[in-house]
């Protein structure tokens, strides 16, 4: 029997960790809703925000603050790239989907070997930017992990922040016009142009800030842009069935949850594979989602 | 009478839509029956159903007395309904020999060994099929366009080839999904004798289409649909009178 | 007269791939050319899968590694002979292809390319993790390596044997290519409902190239366990199978020759841009990345798509009077290129 204070401990840690999935779900949401495509480099955002944290920390010399803030920006400016060096040259030249996908599947191998060139493959220490990450905060004599609690706090903040966004701002408007039919948004006389640019930086921006989520746990660590963690994010956008924010965090949040009991009851050397095979069970028996309420019910 | 295909209370529903609604008609064998209705009225819908395409929510569809309701679509086509679709769909990164072919393939009796090997039985086989498919082209029109792209060919090719490929199943039964929509007159003209040469071979027919005219010229029974239900059925010139179905097409029309 | 060069040309080539093992003096360079006719074996499978009959897979990796330890497992634990173990390692990837061709029924696109991931990673936890069958991440060693006369293969020997299936592979995709089962199956690429409404199963047609594709995987993987002569989860992550589809789509996904071109070149491109200066050693593996993004950006239907077309150019006016009814059709597959793609 499983004593129940670590039961909570390990439903907090299911939790938060499946909350910055949820997040990297919405990186993979954003995307779906304004262009129709997957990058399946979603994910390299995180690495990349990571990595670029510890140089402009540790080589740059920036305190750990503007280090952080200096890097989720710049992930944001690389989703402008993404638009313009990968989306379009390729919708120019004729290419659809599949181009699309490996496009940014190469995309994910060009930045492993990239960070590989530079920065060696050997993980390095995250700059302690949450303090003590794995210190125990009491709450009525049980212990949860600091980084457990900024990782609920920030995803909270951002989500709040995103309802505000979407729901009470005219960006939003926009973006959920263009969401539902680009046609539509454009004869309504949205910018799709702007709309669209949003979505791409908002797109690899929470992503980036999943990415220093994970840190204290991952390190500065390649596995941050590898497919195992990558597919958690997909598999938390798949079960909003691509298309509702807040869909995909609630599915980060199961996914998060079930991973950490599975390493509890089961075995942890198998975590990642029942993961997946929860995924692709998702996948088969529910292909449009399970938490999706935003698009249309059939 | 020789009843080839029979409905009974054939129903689809599209979560809150009901498509259709027990549909229940008979095809008579050698005859060519006609399915006319307004805009959205589920005549696709009922074409689909039958053909496999859709799986029925309710209801039996029977095929030579057989139930075929939950068959798949190629085993259905394999039976022998062949099929056209309202907006064409050709393969188009085959040729137009090859798009005939694809319709020919549970002919073959060559197995993978023979494919691999490229065997002679599997050589002379491949000829014969093609000798086959040429036939039918000549048959269109279109023998001097075999090897070309489908979409090279006009508009009224496209459609002649889409019914060459459903006949080429060698089918008892063809369900054909408006095939002279976006045609004027003297493009569908064609069509039509194909389709009164087919009759004369025997050749049953389902012929969905909005053009009175060509309803008018082939159909030995029409069926109404109005908002997923038979309204009315009867030789042409006694549904043309019907009030009911006069109706349908006025209250469609105002819909406009 | 282009004719006469056309053909002086063709049997240059054959004589410059046979010759070739004889006079390359570099053992490395050879190894690397092996590994890359067998990534070319496994970038055909995905041109089949891919290009030929509309479903993706980027979990190729799986089917290579289960090949790949099968064979192993069977040459040294089981012991039987070695050509037996490399047969038992395809029939075992054949079989996980056809299972995961089953969700393929009902799942396009993104949602099956996610599934292929979850296999892919899945086997790749077994091979790192069942520590008793294969040696976990340190490795599993001593498999036993492939004998002609009770001499192990040379260098050369593999390479003639790896040239050998490759071509049989490449021989078998052309006949299959162009029989009723290929046709069926770029029926079912194009419009798989129109397809069925002709009689053509698309599951049938779906779990032949899986299983196809599947197979090819793994007999590249059996190949390599013997080859090597040791197995590590290493050349098995998800990053492989993208670098699988990677040679694929950049070789030409529509192309029969398509596997060939990318498995090789992508495999040797980076051994020539090892540039023997300092500091570099680092930098041509992101050189080489970025060519691949380069050529996947600006030139999405592939080299061969680009060869072809420069050949039929440069014998066109030879090749006009030539065009029989055979060659003629084929020139269709060559133009598809140009349709969207709906994987
Ligand atoms: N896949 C689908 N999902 C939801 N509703 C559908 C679907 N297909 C058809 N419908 C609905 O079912 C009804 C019948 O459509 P159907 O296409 O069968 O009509 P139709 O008689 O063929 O019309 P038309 O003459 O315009 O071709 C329509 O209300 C349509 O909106
Ligand atoms: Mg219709």
């Amino acid at each position: 029997m499983v004593e129940l204070t670590r039961l909570v401990q390990n439903l907090v840690a299911g939790v938060s960790v499946g909350l910055v999935y949820g997040l990297m779900g919405l990186g993979v949401v954003f995307l779906w809703q304004s262009i129709n495509r997957i990058n399946f480099a979603n994910i390299s955002s995180a690495m990349l925000s990571v990595y670029l944290f510890f140089a402009l920390h540790t080589f740059g010399g920036l305190p750990m603050g503007a280090a952080a803030v200096v890097a989720v920006l710049l992930v944001g400016v690389y989703g402008l790239g993404l638009r313009y060096f990968l989306y379009e040259p390729i919708t120019k030249g004729g290419g659809a989907r599949l181009e699309f996908v490996v496009a940014t599947l190469m995309l994910t191998v060009f930045w492993l070997t990239a960070i590989i060139s530079i920065f060696g493959g050997m993980p390095m220490r995250f700059p302690p930017l949450f303090g003590d990450a794995t210190r125990l905060v009491r709450f009525f004599g049980i212990g949860v992990r600091a980084i457990y609690l900024y990782m609920i706090v920030a995803v909270v903040v951002l989500m709040i922040a995103l309802r505000f966004l979407l729901r009470g701002t005219l960006i939003g408007k926009m973006l959920r016009a263009t969401a539902q039919s680009r046609e539509t948004a454009q004869l309504m006389g949205i910018n799709v142009n702007v709309t669209t640019n949003i979505a791409f930086v908002m797109a690899t921006t929470v992503v980036g800030i999943a990415g220093l989520l994970l840190g204290p746990i991952f390190h500065v660590n390649i596995q941050l842009g590898g497919g195992a963690i990558g597919i958690k994010g997909f598999a938390a956008a798949v079960m909003a069935g691509l298309t509702d924010p807040f869909g995909a965090i609630l599915g980060g949040i199961v996914l998060g949850a079930m991973e950490n009991f599975s390493t509890l009851f089961i075995s942890s050397v198998y975590r990642d594979s029942i993961s997946f095979a929860i995924i692709v069970i998702v996948l088969v028996a529910r292909p449009k989602g399970i938490f999706n309420w935003s698009s249309k019910k059939e | 009478m020789n009843i080839l295909l029979e409905t009974k209370d054939l129903t689809k529903r599209f979560g809150g839509i009901i498509a259709n609604r027990d549909i229940s008609l008979t095809i008579e064998a050698g005859k060519t029956t006609g399915l006319i209705g307004p805009n959205g009225s589920g005549k696709t819908t009922f074409i689909n159903q039958v053909s496999g395409v859709l799986p029925s929510t309710a209801g039996k569809t029977y095929f030579q007395g057989n139930d075929i309701t939950t068959l798949s679509a190629n085993r259905i086509a394999r039976l022998g309904i062949g099929r056209t679709f309202q907006k064409i769909q050709l393969f188009e990164r085959l040729s137009v020999i090859e798009n005939v072919l694809v319709a020919r393939r549970h002919f073959y009796k060559a197995n993978v060994v023979d494919i691999v090997l490229n065997t002679r039985r599997n050589r002379r086989e491949e000829q014969a099929q093609r000798d086959y498919a040429m036939t039918l082209l000549k048959r269109f029109g279109l023998e001097s366009e075999a090897s070309n792209q489908p979409s090279a060919l006009p508009y009224g090719k496209r459609r002649a080839l889409e019914i060459a490929r459903a006949l080429a199943l060698e089918p008892k039964l063809i369900l054909l999904d408006e095939p002279a929509a976006g045609m004027a007159i003297e493009e569908y003209s064609g069509i039509l004798s194909i389709m009164e040469q087919l009759k004369e071979e025997g050749i049953t027919m389902l012929l969905v289409e909005h053009t009175m005219e060509f309803i008018r010229r082939v159909v030995d029974w029409v069926y109404v649909l109005n908002f997923g239900e038979v309204i009315s059925q009867g030789g042409f010139r006694d549904v043309e009178k019907d009030d009911a179905v006069i109706k349908a097409y006025l209250g469609g029309d105002e819909a406009l | 007269m282009r004719k006469k060069l056309r053909l002086v040309m063709i049997i240059g080539f054959f004589v410059l791939v046979l010759v070739y093992p004889l006079q390359e003096l570099n053992e490395y360079r050879l190894f690397v050319v092996n590994r890359g006719l067998l990534h070319a074996i496994l970038a055909s499978g995905l041109v089949f899968l891919t290009g030929f009959a509309g479903q993706i897979s980027l979990g190729q990796a799986g089917f290579y590694a289960l090949g790949a330890y099968t064979s192993a497992i069977m040459a040294r634990d089981a012991g039987i002979p070695v050509p037996l173990s490399v047969i038992s390692g395809v029939a075992v990837a054949t079989v996980a292809g056809l299972i995961v061709s089953v969700p393929s029924f009902k799942l396009k696109a993104f949602f099956l390319s996610l599934v292929t991931i979850a296999f892919g990673l899945i086997v790749h936890q077994f091979a790192s993790n069942l520590h008793g069958l294969t040696g976990g991440p340190s490795g599993y060693f001593g498999v036993p390596p492939l004998q002609l006369g009770g001499a192990r293969f040379t260098s050369n020997m593999h390479y003639y044997l790896f040239l050998v299936l490759l071509v049989a592979t490449v021989v078998t995709m052309y006949n299959i290519k162009r029989s009723y089962l290929g046709r069926a199956m770029f029926a079912v690429n194009d419009d798989d409902v129109a397809a069925e409404a002709c009689g053509v199963s698309s599951k049938r047609a779906k779990v032949f190239a899986f299983g196809f594709s599947a197979a090819l995987a793994g007999l590249a993987g059996a190949l390599l366990a013997h080859f090597m002569g040791y197995l590590t989860p290493e050349p098995f992550e998800f990053f492989d199978s993208s670098e699988f589809v990677g040679m694929a789509v950049v070789g030409g996904l529509r192309h029969l020759w398509g596997g060939v071109i990318g498995g090789l070149g992508l495999t040797i491109l980076p051994e020539m841009l090892r540039l023997p200066y300092e500091g570099w050693e680092n930098y041509y593996l992101l050189l080489t990345a970025t060519v691949v993004m380069v050529f996947i950006v600006f030139l999405p239907r592939g080299i061969g798509d680009l060869a072809s077309r420069i050949l039929t150019w440069l014998w066109k006016s030879g090749a006009a009077s030539h065009r029989l009814e055979g060659s003629a059709s084929n020139d269709g597959h060559a133009k598809a290129g140009e349709d969207e793609h709906t994987a």
